[in-house]
């Protein structure tokens, strides 16, 4: 508690309990990273931090969630609780960190702002499975950010505790939000059921742990009623409560801690007013009722912190009738001096508290606790380690493809515009019968552009551009450099034109079933680069000019991509965005050009597999 | 907590409890796997008779392995297993009938390499053992050579 303001009031129990919170978030990272760089060679960095900061989010709303009703349930967990704002702050931080890089990964660098694009790349509001996840994830992240914002007592000061209190529940909707936002994507692609299992356990283990606390709660909500002609009411035993502690009772609609202190009985709200923490459930410490909390305190006769502090909390007359304790269910404004009942039979000596009490800035937790505290501690680091150890080895393969990112390599042939820009090499050597005499590799901008408007003029073009390489097997793609383009020598281009043209040949129609992808993704630029997660970033893609590919895969494992056009060949980059990442049957006819497969189909006629 | 939030608490709970996982079983009963075919390429003809399977590695030390077919009519082909490919960009197979030839200037482009569909081969190589390279065309390099035995020598 601090009377002044104070950004942080830093004490021994704060450095300790946010280096332990450091320290396990880092080792999440590092377990989660190193151990699925070893289990997944081809993972980018960018998407195993992305895997991991989201994971470790979620890993830590379920401990912020805990700690509230396992402190409810068993006093022992309190020393968790004294600064758990500290640990809702990380876990914002850590999935506004998730946020970012996804935002970056999957919406940035494309035709539309970042923020539109999460709510508008993926417009399948209509299905469960096509959901678009990223809106979920996004509600979550707001509410984290308000309570993550008003987490300082500033603002619990200015909002009331009872408002704040109300604001900060808010966290149960964002952790059904971020649950949701896992089940409805990344666990539509990722199919080991272990990982719905974990996922589901998690949901069980909140879950009963705040339906366990609430039943508690319920029963100890039962009012006391009043049979006397003044209204007192009768709550217990002066026997029944310890020396230094409270019996709470209900009187008058709320929870009142009857206090038994130096032979008198006080009683005041056992509503704290700091976080309206359960103030019957402390201790009398240096004469003052102490909050199990946060260590707030009050003089029980006056309700009012003692100075410089100006808290108060109401309080209520009592009264003994014997061994009896009465309360006056009317409460005194807060802060007024009650006089408090004195015990003048002292009988047999009231029993002592025996558990030991902990008071977070203190500078020495008791020796029980401490060692509880440490314990904790340990198991909190120790599921650090294991829960990301676990997750990373599940992951599903994420796709071999290589973007040589920051080589910049120099290739030269004759450009074609349609119906995707792309660059005809030629192949060296003497042709055997039916080799295709050219390459021809699709070629793109840099983020999520297609090259049409840098090829745009140059149809047929012998030119030679710089780029760095995207492929995947035997499939090769260039970002071009826009300033990377030069006009071949004549020499060159005459010996380039007089290789014949690649020849074409009509296969048929034929009916295929797979997933539309944009060629850069998948090719190497993103892993995974196709399925639900990816989702919206193909949409993005394809929408910013990138070639669609449909990719047939059999049991082996065997892909085929075929390049989408419309059934008069041209580009279908608008009719097929909301499209992509699907389960999908086209019809169409299929034309080799050179050694690219061709699907000439009318868009509208593509059939989603339900 | 004060009582309202108390009651608050133990109404949003029961909710959550119950409609939370039934959410989330409807989420992954809803998703769907792409389906899978039985060939990635439909309106290929029909492989041929296998004559020899040939394992050999590529220059970064990677296994390859390179299946020799013979057609009805005689004529030869090759293909190179999937994972031969694994990592690389567009590959390019070339015939080289004797050593001491520039693989690439000297040699007969067969094809693209991909996976499991079969390139045709010369038909000298009936009577003539030679190599088989495999050159990377954007890296400009030949990540494989492999001996080829005149197919007339294969029982």
């Amino acid at each position: 508690m601090s009377v002044g303001y104070r950004a942080v009031g830093w004490n021994r129990q704060k450095k300790i309990y946010d280096a332990v919170l450091v320290a396990g978030v880092l080792l999440y990272l590092a377990v989660f990273v190193g151990v699925g760089t070893l289990a997944r060679p081809e993972a980018t960095l960018e998407t195993l931090l992305i895997r991991g900061l989201g994971t470790c989010a979620l890993l830590l709303l379920h401990v912020v969630l805990s700690i509230g009703p396992l402190a409810r349930l068993d006093a022992r967990f309190l020393p968790l609780l004294y600064n758990r704002r500290h640990l809702g702050v990380v876990t914002f931080l850590v999935g506004a960190a998730h946020a970012g890089f996804s935002l970056f990964q999957f919406h940035a660098l494309g035709n539309v702002d970042p923020l539109v694009s999460v709510l508008t790349a993926n417009p399948r509001y209509g299905s469960l499975g096509q959901f678009p996840f990223e809106v979920l994830g996004l509600g979550a992240l707001a509410v984290l950010f308000l309570m993550a914002a008003t987490s300082h007592d500033f603002w619990l000061h200015h909002l009331t505790a009872p408002a704040w209190k109300r604001l900060h529940m808010l966290v149960y909707w964002a952790y059904a939000l971020l649950v949701l936002h896992v089940a409805t994507g990344v666990l539509q692609a990722e199919t080991d059921p272990w990982l719905a299992w974990v996922l589901g356990a998690g949901v069980v283990w909140v879950a009963s742990l705040h339906l366990l606390a609430g039943w508690r709660e319920r029963s100890g909500d039962r009012e006391h009623a009043s049979s006397l002609a003044d209204r007192f009411v009768d709550v217990c035993s002066i026997d029944e409560i310890p020396e230094s502690r409270a019996r709470v009772v209900v009187v008058g609609g709320e929870r009142v801690a009857v206090y038994r202190y130096e032979g008198k009985v006080s009683a005041v709200s056992s509503v704290c007013q700091h976080q309206n923490g359960p103030l019957g459930e402390g201790r009398v410490i240096d004469g003052c009722i102490t909050c199990p909390w946060h260590g707030y305190q009050y003089v029980p006769e006056t309700g009012a912190s003692p100075p410089p502090f100006s808290e108060r909390v109401p309080t209520f007359s009592v009264r003994l009738e014997g061994r009896r304790v009465l309360v006056d269910p009317r409460p005194h404004p807060p802060g007024t001096r009650v006089e408090p009942a004195r015990i003048e039979e002292p009988a047999a000596p009231a029993a002592r508290a025996a558990d030991e009490f902990y008071v977070g800035y203190l500078p020495q937790a008791p020796r029980a606790i401490a060692r509880r505290a440490r314990a904790a501690a340990i198991g909190l680091v120790a599921l650090a380690g294991a829960v990301p150890l676990a997750l990373a080895v599940r992951q599903q393969p994420l796709g071999d493809g290589v973007f040589e990112y920051g080589t910049v390599r120099a290739f030269e042939g004759i450009v074609e515009e349609r119906p995707y820009p792309h660059l005809l090499v030629a192949r060296p050597g003497q042709r055997g019968p039916g080799a295709p005499p050219w390459s021809s590799w699709p070629l793109v901008a840099a983020g999520k552009h297609g090259a049409s408007r840098l090829a745009q003029g140059l149809d047929g073009a012998a030119l030679r551009l710089e780029g760095e390489l995207i492929y995947r097997g035997g499939r090769t793609m260039i970002e071009v450099r826009a300033d990377g383009l030069g006009v071949l020598s004549p020499e060159r281009a005459a010996a380039l034109a007089a290789i014949p043209p690649p020849e074409r040949l009509d296969l048929g129609e034929w009916t295929l079933v797979g997933e539309i992808v944009d060629a850069k993704c998948w090719l190497g630029v993103m892993k995974p680069g196709r399925e639900k997660p990816h989702r919206a970033c193909a949409a993005r893609c394809i929408a910013g000019g990138i070639p669609p590919l449909f990719v047939v895969r059999d049991e082996a494992g065997r892909e085929e991509a075929y390049l989408l056009v419309s059934s008069d060949g041209r580009p279908v980059n608008a009719d097929v965005a909301d499209l992509v990442a699907e389960p999908l049957e086209i019809r169409g006819s299929v034309r080799r050009d050179g050694d690219q497969f061709i699907l000439r189909a009318d868009p509208r006629t593509y059939r989603r597999l339900e | 907590m004060i009582r309202p939030l108390r009651i608050a608490h133990r109404r949003i709970w029961p909710v959550l409890a119950l409609g939370l996982p039934a959410l989330v079983l409807a989420a992954l009963a809803a998703r769907k796997s792409v389906p899978v075919v039985g060939d990635v390429i439909p309106f290929r003809a029909p492989a041929d008779r296998l004559l020899q399977r040939i394992e050999g590695s590529r220059a970064d030390g990677a296994p390859l392995a390179v299946s020799l077919y013979r057609a009805t009519d005689g004529a030869l082909s090759v293909s190179f297993a999937g994972e031969a490919l694994d990592g690389l960009p567009e590959v390019l197979a070339y015939w080289i009938p004797t050593d001491g030839v520039d693989p690439i200037e000297g040699g007969t482009l067969l094809g693209q390499a991909r996976g499991d569909e079969p390139l045709g081969l010369p038909n000298r190589v009936v009577h003539t053992p030679g190599m088989l390279a495999l050159y990377d065309l954007a890296h400009a390099e030949v990540v494989a050579t492999l001996r080829l035995p005149a197919s007339g020598a294969v029982p």
